[in-house]
């Protein structure tokens, strides 16, 4: 078996406890964009208002379409390293060190602000998930949904 | 699959997890890292509590025993109880205001790897000459230069660094909220769970920005021979204890009231009745975090800040027991006439809610500026604080996984197994904590490695060590349980 | 987000509002502001109360030179105006204007930098170290942080010039001059206290 095809296995319940807020009317597992369509909310507990007076579903605010996703960066691994090197390198003042402690720490600064820096100069708009890929991720996990 | 590969390239798990700024998948990170932190600091108290389990005993010397004190406060307030909430709110507030991400991706990973390398150089003071000894509380001049050796500078450091994790993810929670609502989700209609975060977040910016000068402070004084805390230079030691409560007072709501939506979300969905009174459980909730602002030295009564001080604080202190009434009496009106599903959550839930009143009760009982002389410092106080933030917090927390496990993972965890878990857990703490209010009132005092026979302590605190060891086995209970159901997938409704 | 304002027939009245992202950064930043404030509550509260800890070093009284102190106020300020003219023009789309006056701001808060480590240098000099006393610790932990964030500051708007040194104003770099902006304006106000709390006080006594 896939590692894909076990995971899914493993997902048999959406809503198990008849939950009342938002979440529980997400696909499970959560699709990243959480949702397909932004819900609209019509009253507190909105999930469990459209159990009673609707048809259980929340109804959408807008058409289905392409989808604005951020990107990923290492950007923020490498800004907490460079702390983690300059927080280190100050602790060394109170080591027999062989390297000069504020070498350390002029490093791990270089690399929080440089990183910072690069955050900042290269402009990342993120990407698209197109409608098309989002209407067979939904046909999909509405698939699966029935199957359970 | 097209769910799995819409858009990206063939990712290794590792690169992924390291470059994620998925609200989702970095909600995973907190909930792993903090369970690591959590067992950690479980274990130091396991040890503490064999040190202690009979008089005079000479398992670890009382130095190590220090360091285990210090570190297993530090750990589990700043990188176990805050990571594991921190995974919840990552997780269910955009989902739960219909969002499709938080207000800032890149700084919500910003600040998970920020509190991630923080917690590490603090972890790492084991290998580099010694923990921290001086306290979670590291009051000078026990944490000076003089006094206390390396691990104080990976306390102020590690903290420093994973404190602006924090202050971040506070910052990015907030934003989130006010902009990022689904059309029709005013302000009074968003979730409790969403609301308590929302207040938390507010107490996160005005409370760890006091805590980030006053280490600020402290660093100067180790590392660059500043004098602030050093009365020979003119320096004060009293300011200290201020800069540390006015952040750590906020530090106890900042914890409490994610548990508090936690329970909110909770109760209600397993009572089948809306939540009583929820614009009254708002208000409270913000005037909980107004008020949390004005008690701070309550911690310092015996300080000597003078008769008109201490009454000031006393009172304010005391009245923080009304908008926390108005929570219990709602969450009690919820039950009250509901169809009511004890499951694992449902037990967690419902018991907090006695386990809180009786934090609630001694904290009015050490509000008494005159009396608190006599309670200071005696397990009295340890016994207060571990109901507020095991039967609070941790309570909270444990009835979240086993609500929201299913949303996260696809499967519920198993029931009979939870429930042992639960009451193991549930009569190890009392048994633990509730016998500690009577040590500390006949004068057993906090933070001893060692204590004499025949002072009417040794069978209290042997029982007290058992209620310990069985928390332990409980929590190892939910750790097997996620195996189990991971294999098993049971499916309760 | 930015696909979904239409920029075709200029740029909308708040550049720095329009997309979500940027009302995002515009109320995050009002939130960090807030939490700032109250860090540099905490140091202006430590100061207040270590003041008069000299140790026998040098005092307050005798160290501040008050012309100095008062060129530098003068100049702080002014480049919190030139960054208000920069953001006017910005709102306008009057991109070569918004660049003047953003270099005029970062070359007064160079000269304000400058004149602030002529004072610490000065004051050395006097024999007030950083661990002469307690004043001494908590006086530079003060101003040494508003310092540092001028440093920070300036890093920051050099960066953004040079980047967008060609760009035009745009719905992506608009929010991030606007928050520059508020950013120096903020440093501009801890720094009126600054010159209150510490130096007038310091040399009216109080």
């Amino acid at each position: 078996m896939s590692s894909t095809q076990r995971r899914k296995d493993r997902i048999i319940v959406d809503d198990p406890w008849d939950g009342r807020a938002l979440e529980w009317a997400t696909h499970t597992p959560v699709p990243e964009y959480n949702f397909a369509q932004v819900p609209q909310v019509r009253s507190l507990d909105p999930l469990f208002y459209e159990k009673i007076h609707g048809d259980g579903k929340m109804k959408p605010t807008e058409p289905l379409g392409d989808i604005h996703m951020p990107n990923g960066s290492f950007l923020p691994f490498m800004i907490a390293l460079g702390s983690f090197i300059a927080g280190f390198g100050l602790i060394m003042k109170h080591m027999d060190a062989w390297i000069n402690p504020y070498f350390v720490v002029v490093l791990g600064l270089l690399v929080m602000f440089g990183s910072m820096a690069v955050r900042s100069w290269k402009e990342d708009h993120g990407y698209h998930i197109t409608k098309e890929n989002v209407e067979a991720m939904e046909r999909e996990a509405l698939a699966d949904e029935r199957n359970r | 699959m097209v769910r799995e590969a819409a858009h990206t390239l063939k990712k290794s798990l590792l690169w992924d997890l390291l470059t994620t700024v998925d609200h989702k998948k970095i909600a995973i990170l907190y909930l792993i890292a903090g369970t690591l932190f959590f067992g950690k600091a479980g274990l130091m108290a396991i040890l503490i509590r064999i040190q202690l389990m009979i008089p005079e005993n000479t398992f670890v010397t009382g130095q190590t025993y220090n360091e285990l004190l210090s570190m297993h406060g530090t750990i589990m307030l700043f990188l176990a109880a805050t990571p594991l909430l921190f995974a919840f709110m990552n997780y269910f507030i955009p989902l739960q205001i219909g969002a499709r991400d938080v207000a800032f991706p890149f700084l919500n990973a910003l600040g998970f790897w920020f509190f991630f390398f923080g917690g590490l150089l603090l972890s790492l003071s084991w290998f580099f000459g010694g923990a921290p000894d001086a306290g979670w509380t590291a009051y000078v001049p026990l944490s000076s230069r003089d006094y206390a050796g390396i691990g104080l500078d990976f306390y102020v450091l590690g903290l420093q660094i994973s404190g602006f994790g924090t202050l971040i993810s506070g910052i990015n929670f907030i934003v989130t909220m006010i902009t990022m609502r689904a059309p029709g989700m005013t302000l009074l209609r968003m979730p409790l769970f969403c609301w308590t975060s929302f207040i938390t977040s507010m107490l996160i910016v005005f409370g760890f920005t006091p805590l980030a000068a006053g280490l600020a402070l402290l660093m100067l004084d180790r590392m660059f021979d500043g004098q602030f805390f050093l009365a020979a230079a003119g320096g004060n030691a009293v300011i200290w204890p201020h800069i540390f409560w006015i952040f750590g007072h906020p530090e106890v709501y900042i914890l409490v009231l994610p548990a508090f939506g936690m329970i909110s979300e909770i109760i209600p969905v397993f009572s089948k009745k809306r939540l009583f009174g929820y614009t009254a459980m708002v208000f409270a909730t913000i005037v909980i975090g107004f008020l949390g602002f004005m008690v701070w030295v309550h911690h310092m009564f015996t300080l000597n800040l003078g008769p008109i001080t201490n009454s000031i604080f006393a009172i304010l202190t005391m009245l923080i027991g009304v908008p926390t009434g108005i929570k219990i009496f709602n969450w009690l009106f919820t039950m009250w006439g509901g169809k009511l599903r004890f499951t694992t959550a449902m037990l967690c839930a419902s018991s907090f809610v006695p386990t809180f009143v009786l934090g609630g009760v001694t904290g009015i009982m050490l509000a008494m500026s005159p009396v608190t002389h006599l309670y200071h410092d005696t397990y009295f106080v340890v016994a207060h604080f571990h109901y507020i933030i095991l039967g609070g917090i941790v309570l909270g927390l444990l009835g979240a996984t086993y609500y929201w496990y299913p949303k996260m993972f696809g499967h519920c965890l198993n029931e009979t197994l939870g429930k042992w878990m639960f009451w193991i857990f549930y009569i190890g703490f009392h048994l633990t904590f509730f016998i500690q209010h009577i040590l500390g009132l006949i004068g057993m005092p906090r933070r001893v490695n060692v204590y004499l026979a025949d002072q009417g302590w040794d069978g209290m605190n042997l029982i007290s060590s058992i209620g310990a060891f069985m928390q332990g086995v409980a929590i190892i209970l939910l750790l097997i349980n996620v195996i189990y159901s991971a294999k098993k997938r049971p499916n309760h409704r | 987000m930015s696909e979904t304002v239409d920029v075709s027939r200029g740029l909308p009245a708040h550049p720095e509002r329009a997309t979500l992202e940027g009302k995002n950064k515009f109320v995050g930043f009002w939130v960090f502001l807030s939490g700032e404030v109250t860090m540099f509550a905490t140091f202006f509260g430590t100061y207040l109360g270590l003041r008069n800890g000299t140790a026998g070093g040098p005092e307050a009284a005798d160290l501040f030179h008050m012309p100095l102190v008062f060129i530098m106020t003068m100049i702080l300020l002014t480049s919190s105006l030139t960054s208000v003219i920069a953001i006017t023009a910005m709102k306008k789309n009057q991109f070569k204007k918004m660049k003047l006056w953003m270099w005029i701001t970062f070359f007064l808060g160079v000269a304000f930098l400058g004149f602030e480590i002529y004072e610490f240098v000065e004051y050395v000099h006097y024999g007030l170290g950083f661990s002469t006393s307690a004043f001494a610790s908590s006086f530079y932990s003060l101003v040494g942080l508003h310092g540092a964030h001028v440093v920070f500051g300036l890093g920051w708007v050099l960066l953004l010039l040079i980047r967008y040194n060609r760009a035009g104003i745009t719905l992506t770099n608009a929010p991030k001059f606007y928050m520059f902006s508020l950013y120096w304006h903020f440093i501009d106000v801890v720094w009126v206290f600054i010159f209150t709390v510490v130096y007038l006080m310091g040399i009216g006594g109080g």
